[in-house]
C-alpha cells in the first residue's frame, strides 16, 4: 500500500531523528539495533524520537504505548510510522475528501494570480536612516537592498485591490464572476474589517461571500486552505484570496523600535482559485496543507495594546530567526512527506522571508539551491502575509515565461508570531493521472 | 546551623533531591539544595514533607558547576517539628526565584530538537537550577514503554508560552500516578490514568485558587543537557481527589 520512495523517505527520517536525539560521537550499529537496551538513548532520548517523529508524521500518540513484542529500533519505528499513518489517514480524512482523493474528480487550481507593492522605494541606508539604526544594519547584517513603502494615497485596500485586479485579469474572470473573497492583513486595524473593505472598493457582488482570515504572517496560507475546502465541498464557484500588509504606517503610529521597523515593507498579493474538473485542466491545482503553533516561541514576537492604547513591543530577532529557519526546515519536511517528492524536485520555494540572510541560511541547511527562492525581501523587505504570496506570483510569472517544466511542483511555506507555521504544496492537475 | 523549608521533594534515583528555602534578611527567599551525607540522593523513605522546617548544617560545595549553584554539603536534615502550610509555602516560593517567561526561568535560552519535545540548557550556562513560575494551563501525557510508564506535562506560562515534554518529578504527583497505574493495573492502565489526570485531577489543579509550579534542571550527563523537570506542582495532590475513582 506504501510507495517504495514514501517508505525510504520515512526510514529516512527517522534515522535523522534518532541520530538527532543521540548526538555525535555514537553511532547506531544498524536499523535493528534495539536503541534503549543498547544504552544508546535513555528514557530521555526515547520520548525525544517519539515526539520527534510525532511531529513530522503529525500521527497522534505515536509509539505510545510501545508494543511489548517490537524492538526499540529505527525499523521498529519505521514500520510502526508506516502502519499507524494509513490508519491514521483513513479516519482523519472525511468521506468528501476521501471521495474527492481516491475519484480526483474535483480539484482546485489557481486560475490568476497578481501583486502590488508601495509606490515608495527606500534604498536599505535610508531606510537604517529613518529607522534610527546603526548603517550596515538592514543591509549588511540582514541582506536587504531596498525596501517597498505605501504612498500616503496608499493603504491595504488600495494596494489589494491593485494585486486583486491583476489576479482577475489573467484568470479572465471578472469581479462579478466571484463568489467568496477570503482576505488577510494583520496590519490593518479598523471597523468595518479589511476584506469587506475591500469586498465595497471592489465591487464584488452583494452575494460574494466574506471570510476574514487572522494568523499574520501565515494568514495567506491560511485564506488558500479555507478557499480550498470551501471549493472542494462545494465542487464549483471561484474564490479570490488576498494578502495585504501596510506595516509602515502601523509600526510608526505605534513608535515601534527602530530594529522592528525596518525589517518591513508594504505590500499584497492576490490569486484567483476555481475547482475544476480534474481531466480539465493544465493549471497547477492545490495539494495538501500542513500547520501547527509552537507555543514555546510565544513571547518572541509580541506587539500589544495596553489598558490605555499604548503599544508594547518585544522582539527577540537572534531567537526568532533561529526558530523561525528550524520551523520553516520541519515545514519543508513535511511536504517532502505530503507530496510523496523529494526537495531536489521542486521548482520553486515560495516561503516566508524574515530577511534575506535567513533564506540564505534556510537554503544552505536544506541544500538546496538559492535560485530557487525567489528572495522577495530583498527588494521589498519584509511583506508579512504577502510574502510567500509574492514568492508564488514571481515562480508562476517565470513559469508563464519560460519553459514549463513538465512535472511543476512548488513548496510554500510561512512561520508567523506564535510561532504559528504552515505550509502546502502546488503540482499539475492530473498528475497524478501521468503517473 | 541553617533552618530551610523543604520546597521540593523530586523523585531522583535510588531516592530523592530535595530543596529547601533560606528566608534571607531582605524578607525573601533563597533555594538551597543540601546533599545527603553521602551518596547523591537522599535515601527512600525520606521522612520530611513540603513545607516542614529543618535545619541544617551547610557549607557550599567546592567548585560548583553552573546552573547548580544552589548545591550544598551536609550532614543530614534536623526536624524543628514546624512547617509551613501549602497556602504559606506557595507564598514563600512565590518571594523566591519566580519567572514570568521562559528565557527568565533560567536567564538563558532554553533548547529543544522540537517544539512537542524535551527541553534543556547546555550545563555550564544558566545561573540556577530551580525556578518557580504560575501556569495558565496544565495537560498531562503518559508514556507507556516495554518496562514502564512515565508521567510528562505539559505547561503554560503567563507569557503564553508553552513547555511541551515535562518530566514529572515530584514525589507526590508521581505517586499519585502510580496509584492511577495501580488502580487501573490492566493494558490500558497508561491511558486511564491519563484520562483521570487529564479529568478530574487537572480540574481540582485549575480551579485551585492558588496554582505554582516549579521547574528544576537535572544535571547533564554525557551529552552535557540538562533536562528541564517539573519538580514540584501546586496545589499537591490529595487523597479526597481519588474518590470518583470507582473500586
Amino acid at each position: 500500500m506504501t510507495e517504495p520512495r514514501s517508505q525510504t523517505q520515512l526510514l529516512q527520517f527517522v534515522r535523522e531523528i534518532v541520530n538527532r536525539e543521540i548526538g555525535s560521537g555514537k553511532a547506531v550499529l544498524g536499523d535493528d539495533t534495539d536503541l534503549v537496551a543498547s544504552g544508546l538513548l535513555d528514557s530521555m532520548g526515547w520520548i525525544g524520537v517519539l515526539t520527534g517523529i510525532e511531529e513530522l508524521t503529525q500521527i497522534p500518540n505515536f509509539g505510545n504505548p510501545w508494543p511489548e513484542d517490537r524492538p526499540q529500533s529505527i525499523r521498529a519505528l519505521t514500520e510502526i510510522a508506516s502502519e499507524a499513518g494509513l490508519e491514521s489517514r483513513a479516519e482523519k480524512v472525511p468521506e468528501w475528501q476521501a471521495t474527492a482523493d481516491e475519484d480526483r474528480d474535483i480539484e482546485v487550481a489557481i486560475a490568476g494570480w497578481g501583486f502590488a507593492v508601495g509606490a515608495r522605494e527606500l534604498t536599505a541606508r535610508e531606510m537604517e536612516k529613518e529607522c534610527g539604526l546603526r548603517p550596515g544594519t538592514l543591509q549588511d547584517a540582514a541582506g536587504f537592498e531596498s525596501f517597498h513603502i505605501a504612498s500616503e494615497a496608499e493603504d491595504q485596500v488600495a494596494l489589494g485591490k491593485r494585486a486583486a485586479e491583476a489576479a482577475l485579469a489573467v484568470a479572465g474572470v471578472e469581479a462579478s464572476d466571484v463568489d467568496l473573497l477570503a482576505g488577510t492583513s494583520a496590519t490593518f486595524l479598523g471597523l468595518p474589517p479589511f476584506t469587506s473593505t475591500l469586498h465595497t472598493r471592489l465591487l464584488l457582488p452583494v452575494q460574494c461571500r466574506v471570510l476574514e482570515i487572522g494568523g499574520a504572517c501565515v494568514g495567506l496560507l491560511s485564506a488558500l486552505w479555507a478557499a480550498n475546502a470551501v471549493l472542494t465541498s462545494e465542487g464549483q464557484g471561484t474564490v479570490l484570496v488576498v494578502a495585504s500588509e501596510v506595516h509602515s504606517r502601523l509600526f510608526a503610529s505605534l513608535h515601534a523600535p527602530g530594529n522592528l521597523r525596518g525589517l518591513f515593507g508594504d505590500g499584497a498579493c492576490a490569486f484567483v482559485l476555481k475547482a475544476r474538473a480534474t481531466q480539465d485542466g493544465n493549471e497547477l491545482a492545490l495539494g495538501s496543507f500542513t500547520f501547527g503553533c509552537a507555543g514555546r516561541f510565544a513571547s518572541a514576537f509580541e506587539a500589544r495594546l495596553n489598558q490605555i492604547g499604548n503599544a508594547g513591543f518585544q522582539f527577540k530577532g537572534e531567537q526568532l530567526g533561529r526558530a523561525a529557519v528550524d520551523h520553516l526546515q520541519h515545514v519543508i519536511l513535511r511536504l517532502e512527506r505530503l507530496s510523496g517528492r523529494p526537495r531536489s524536485e521542486v521548482d520553486a520555494f515560495a516561503i516566508h522571508e524574515p530577511n534575506p540572510r535567513l533564506v540564505g541560511i534556510l537554503a544552505q541547511n536544506l541544500q538546496v539551491p538559492l535560485e530557487k527562492m525567489p528572495l522577495v525581501s530583498r527588494t521589498y523587505g519584509n511583506l508579512g502575509s504577502a510574502t510567500c504570496g509574492i514568492g508564488l506570483c514571481s515562480a508562476l510569472n517565470r513559469f508563464a515565461k519560460a519553459v514549463r517544466p513538465t512535472q511543476p511542483l512548488i513548496f510554500l511555506a510561512a512561520v508567523g508570531p506564535g510561532l504559528l507555521w504552515a505550509g502546502m504544496y502546488l503540482h499539475r492537475q492530473a498528475e497524478h493521472l501521468a503517473a | 546551623m541553617t533552618e530551610l523549608i523543604v520546597s521540593d521533594i523530586t523523585v531522583m534515583a535510588p531516592g530523592y533531591c530535595v530543596i529547601g528555602l533560606q528566608r534571607l534578611s531582605s524578607g525573601s527567599f533563597r533555594s538551597l539544595r543540601p546533599h545527603p551525607p553521602s551518596g547523591f540522593a537522599w535515601a527512600d523513605p525520606f521522612p520530611h514533607r513540603r513545607g516542614d522546617a529543618v535545619l541544617a548544617q551547610l557549607v557550599p560545595v567546592p567548585g560548583v558547576k553552573h546552573p547548580h549553584t544552589e548545591d550544598h554539603l551536609s550532614r543530614g536534615l534536623i526536624s524543628t517539628g514546624r512547617g509551613l502550610a501549602e497556602v504559606e509555602l506557595i507564598g514563600a516560593l512565590k518571594q523566591a526565584e519566580i519567572a514570568q517567561n521562559l528565557e527568565e526561568l533560567f536567564q538563558c535560552e532554553i533548547a529543544s530538537q522540537s517544539s512537542r519535545g524535551n527541553c534543556w540548557i547546555p550545563s555550564g550556562q544558566g545561573c540556577r537550577s530551580i525556578c518557580g513560575c504560575e501556569f495558565e494551563n496544565i495537560r498531562f501525557r503518559v508514556f507507556e514503554g516495554p518496562d514502564r510508564a512515565t508521567l510528562r506535562a505539559r505547561l503554560v506560562l503567563p507569557s503564553g508560552e508553552r513547555l511541551e515534554s515535562l518530566p514529572v518529578v515530584d514525589r507526590e504527583w508521581v505517586g499519585c500516578f502510580h496509584q492511577l497505574l495501580n488502580h487501573f493495573r490492566d493494558r490500558h492502565a497508561g491511558i486511564r490514568s491519563e484520562r483521570f489526570m487529564n479529568g478530574p485531577l487537572r480540574d481540582r489543579v485549575i480551579d485551585a485558587p492558588q496554582r505554582f509550579a516549579r521547574i528544576g534542571l537535572a544535571r547533564g550527563m554525557q551529552d552535557a543537557k540538562c533536562w528541564l523537570m517539573l519538580d514540584s506542582l501546586f496545589p499537591q495532590p490529595q487523597e479526597s481527589w481519588f474518590q470518583t475513582l470507582r473500586p
